[in-house]
C-alpha cells in the first residue's frame, strides 16, 4: 500500500528525517508518535508532497508519489492538518463539497453523486443537520469534525489526520476514534495518524511508529512500543506503564515529579 | 455533538445541492432584470427628464425592433441613443467589470480588503495608459487595442510589486498587502503627475479622463470595450469553484489537487485584464470592487460560485446608479462618478475593517 523507504529530509542545513523507512497496509490504523521536533508534522508533509525528499522514496501502490501530478496524488491521498484554517463565510456543506475536487473537471460544480458522497460524509460524522450552518459558528470539535468529513469525501485510500484528537473531549475523541476505526475496517482504508496521546493511540490503532529525532526508534503493536524503556527514553520523561482489563492495552502515567 | 453512523436517515442534501446550478441561474436572470430597469430608469433621469414612457418605447423600437407608438420628440431619441445609453451601457459593464476583479482578487489574496483600487492594480493601468495618452499615439492603434494594453501591463506590473512587497516570509498579512497597495498606487500616481507637468499643455483630456467617470461616451467604446472584458469575465466565473477551494490554506488547496500557483496566475492575470480594460476606458473609479462583492456576501455567503457572477451584477448596478448620480446631483455640472463611489465606499471599507475576523499576519 504505502512504503517510505529511507528518507531523508532537511530544512536546510538542519536534518529533521532521517533515514526514515516504515510500510502500511490497506485497513491498517497507525499512530506515529514521538516528541514534540521529533518530525511528524514533515513526515505528514513530505507524504503529500509539499516538501521534496532529499533521498528516499515514498510509493503508493509501487508508484513513486513524486512522480504524481497534484490532481492523482489528492486521489489517493487526504491529509486532515493540525492547524486548520477554516475559509471565512463558508458552511460545513460547502466545505465538505470541497472534498470531491479531485474529481471534478474545471467546469463541473459536482455531478449527483458526487452530492452524495458528500452527504454521506456527513451523515459518517453526525453533521447532517449543519449542512448549512457558516463554519465560524462550529466549536472546535465540530470544525475538525467538518475537515474529517471533507476528507472522506475525497474517498482516498490513505488517510493522513494530524492530532485528530487535539480539540475533542473524552466522549468525542472515543467517538471520532471508533469511526476511523470503522472507516478503515469499511473501506480498507489506511489512516496514519499523528498522536501524542498514548493511551489513546494504544487503545485503538493496530501498530505504531515512534519516533526521535526524525527515524523511527520503535514500530508495531502498541504493548511492544510502549514500554517503559521506550517512552522515557523518547520523551525524556519518567513514566509508568499499567495494562487494560480489557484488551491487556498499555496505560500510561507520566510520574515525573 | 453527536456522530451518527446509521446510514438510514433520508439523505436530502444531493437533492437540494443538485439544484444549485438552477439557484444560481435563477439570481443571474433576476439581477439581470433588475439592472435592466435600472438602466431605463437611469436613462429617463438626467440634464433633461424623458419620460420614462418614451425612454421605454425608445428602447423596444431602436434596441429591439419592435414597432410600438413612435410620437415622442426626436431630440429625447438623439439623447438617450447618441449620449445616455452607451453612457450607462458603459458604466455597467465597468462596474462589473471592476466589482468581479475585485472578488477575485479578495478571492486570490484571501484578504476580504482586496480592490483594484486599494493593491494598486487601477493606478498601475492608468500610468500605463497616461504613457499612451502623453506619448501622442494614436489611440486607437491596434484596432483600438494600444490603450487596454498599455494599461493591462500597467496594472499587472502594480499588482505584482504590491505583492512582492507586501509578502513576508512566503506569508501576506491583510493590511499589508494593502499598505504596499497603496504605496504602489501613490508612487503611480506620482509618475503620472510627474508625466504630465513635462507634457504638453494642452492636458484636458487626460485631466478629465483621471478623475474617472464616463462623460462623452460613445458607443464606439462600448464595443472596444466588450471584447477585452468579456471572455475575462466568463473565465473568473468558470474558475469560481476553484476559488472555493483556494479559501483554504495552499497546502491544504494543494492535497485537494489544486495546482495553487498555476490557479492563482490565471485567476490574478484574468483580474488584472479586466481592470485593465475597464480602467483605459472610465478612468480610475475606486471602491467598486469592495462594494460590490461584500453586498453580495452579506445577502448570499461567500460561495464563489454565486460570488463571482452576482458581484458583477452588483458591480453594474452600483455604478450606474453612482453615474446617475454624478450626472444629476449638481446639474449643470457633472461630479467626477469617483466621489460618489467614494462616498459609499469608504464606510464599507472601515466597516469590513473593523468585523473582518481573521487578523491575518502582522
Amino acid at each position: 500500500m504505502i512504503k517510505i523507504d529511507a528518507i531523508e529530509f532537511a530544512y536546510g542545513k538542519q536534518h529533521v528525517i532521517r533515514d526514515l523507512s516504515f510500510a502500511a497496509d490497506a485497513g491498517e490504523v497507525i499512530a506515529v508518535v514521538g516528541p514534540n521536533g521529533c518530525g511528524k508534522t514533515t513526515l505528514f508533509n513530505l507524504i503529500m508532497g509539499s516538501h521534496k525528499l532529499s533521498k528516499g522514496t515514498i510509493t503508493v501502490n509501487n508508484k513513486n508519489i513524486d512522480e504524481m501530478s497534484a490532481r492523482e496524488r489528492s486521489q489517493l491521498l487526504a491529509c486532515v492538518p493540525q492547524n486548520l484554517d477554516p475559509p471565512e463565510g463558508f458552511t460545513v456543506g460547502e466545505l465538505v463539497m470541497m472534498g470531491r475536487n479531485p474529481y471534478l473537471s474545471l467546469i463541473e460544480w459536482g455531478k449527483p453523486e458526487d452530492f452524495l458522497i458528500a452527504e454521506k460524509a456527513l451523515l459518517k460524522t453526525g453533521l447532517t443537520e449543519y449542512i448549512d450552518r457558516p463554519l465560524d459558528y462550529l466549536s472546535g470539535g465540530e470544525r475538525q469534525s467538518a475537515f474529517i468529513a471533507m476528507a472522506l469525501a475525497q474517498e482516498t485510500q490513505i488517510l493522513l489526520l494530524d492530532e485528530p484528537t487535539a480539540n475533542l473531549d473524552l466522549r468525542n475523541q472515543a467517538i471520532l476514534m471508533s469511526l476511523i476505526k470503522e472507516t478503515s475496517r469499511q473501506n480498507q482504508t489506511t489512516i496514519i495518524m499523528a498522536m501524542h496521546d498514548l493511551t489513546l493511540a494504544a487503545q485503538w490503532c493496530d501498530k505504531l511508529v515512534m519516533l526521535l529525532n526524525g527515524s523511527v526508534y520503535a514500530e508495531g503493536l502498541p504493548e511492544i512500543v510502549l514500554t517503559v524503556d521506550n517512552i522515557n527514553k523518547v520523551y525524556d520523561t519518567i513514566v509508568e506503564v499499567q495494562y487494560s482489563t480489557e484488551g491487556n492495552r498499555p496505560i500510561i502515567f507520566n510520574i515525573e515529579k | 455533538m453527536v456522530y451518527d453512523t446509521c446510514s438510514n436517515q433520508k439523505l436530502s442534501y444531493s437533492n437540494k445541492n443538485r439544484t444549485i446550478y438552477i439557484r444560481i441561474a435563477r439570481r443571474i436572470v433576476v439581477g439581470l432584470v433588475v439592472i435592466l430597469a435600472i438602466c431605463i430608469i437611469a436613462s429617463s433621469i438626467g440634464a433633461v427628464y424623458i419620460p420614462l414612457s418614451d425612454t421605454l418605447a425608445i428602447v423596444i423600437n431602436k434596441i429591439i425592433g419592435i414597432k410600438v407608438k413612435t410620437n415622442w420628440p426626436e431630440v429625447s431619441e438623439s439623447i438617450l441613443v447618441n449620449l445616455r445609453f452607451p453612457r450607462i451601457i458603459l458604466a455597467g459593464i465597468v462596474g462589473a467589470a471592476l466589482s468581479i476583479s475585485g472578488a477575485a482578487y479578495q478571492g486570490v489574496f484571501r484578504n476580504p480588503l482586496a480592490d483594484p483600487y486599494l493593491i494598486g492594480s487601477a493606478s498601475g493601468a492608468g500610468l500605463g495608459a497616461a504613457i499612451v495618452f502623453l506619448t501622442g499615439l494614436p489611440l486607437l492603434a491596434l484596432g483600438g487595442g494600444l490603450l487596454p494594453v498599455a494599461a493591462f501591463v500597467g496594472s499587472i506590473a502594480a499588482v505584482t510589486l504590491a505583492y512582492f512587497i507586501g509578502r513576508c516570509q512566503g506569508q501576506i498579512g491583510i493590511s499589508t498587502l494593502i499598505l504596499a497597495g497603496v504605496a504602489v498606487s501613490s508612487l503611480a500616481g506620482a509618475i503620472t503627475s510627474l508625466l504630465m507637468i513635462k507634457s504638453d499643455p494642452n492636458l484636458r483630456p487626460l485631466m478629465s479622463w483621471l478623475l474617472g467617470g464616463f462623460s462623452g461616451s460613445r458607443w464606439v467604446d462600448v464595443f472596444i470595450l466588450l471584447p477585452y472584458v468579456l471572455p475575462p469575465m466568463i473565465g473568473l466565473v468558470i474558475y469560481s469553484r476553484l476559488l472555493n477551494v483556494l479559501q483554504l490554506n495552499d497546502l491544504h488547496a494543494q492535497t485537494l489537487g489544486v495546482n495553487v500557483n498555476r490557479t492563482k496566475t490565471i485567476i490574478l492575470l484574468a483580474a488584472s485584464l479586466v481592470t485593465a480594460s475597464a480602467v483605459a476606458f472610465s478612468g480610475v473609479i475606486g471602491f467598486v470592487g469592495l462594494v460590490g462583492p461584500h453586498v453580495v456576501r452579506l445577502i448570499w455567503g461567500s460561495d464563489y460560485r454565486h460570488l463571482v457572477p452576482m458581484s458583477a451584477i452588483l458591480g453594474a448596478g452600483f455604478l450606474i446608479l453612482a453615474d446617475l448620480g454624478a450626472r444629476v446631483i449638481a446639474i449643470p455640472t457633472e461630479l467626477p462618478v469617483g466621489i460618489i463611489t467614494a462616498f459609499f465606499g469608504a464606510p464599507f471599507f472601515i466597516y469590513i475593517l473593523k468585523t473582518k475576523k481573521r487578523p491575518q499576519g502582522n
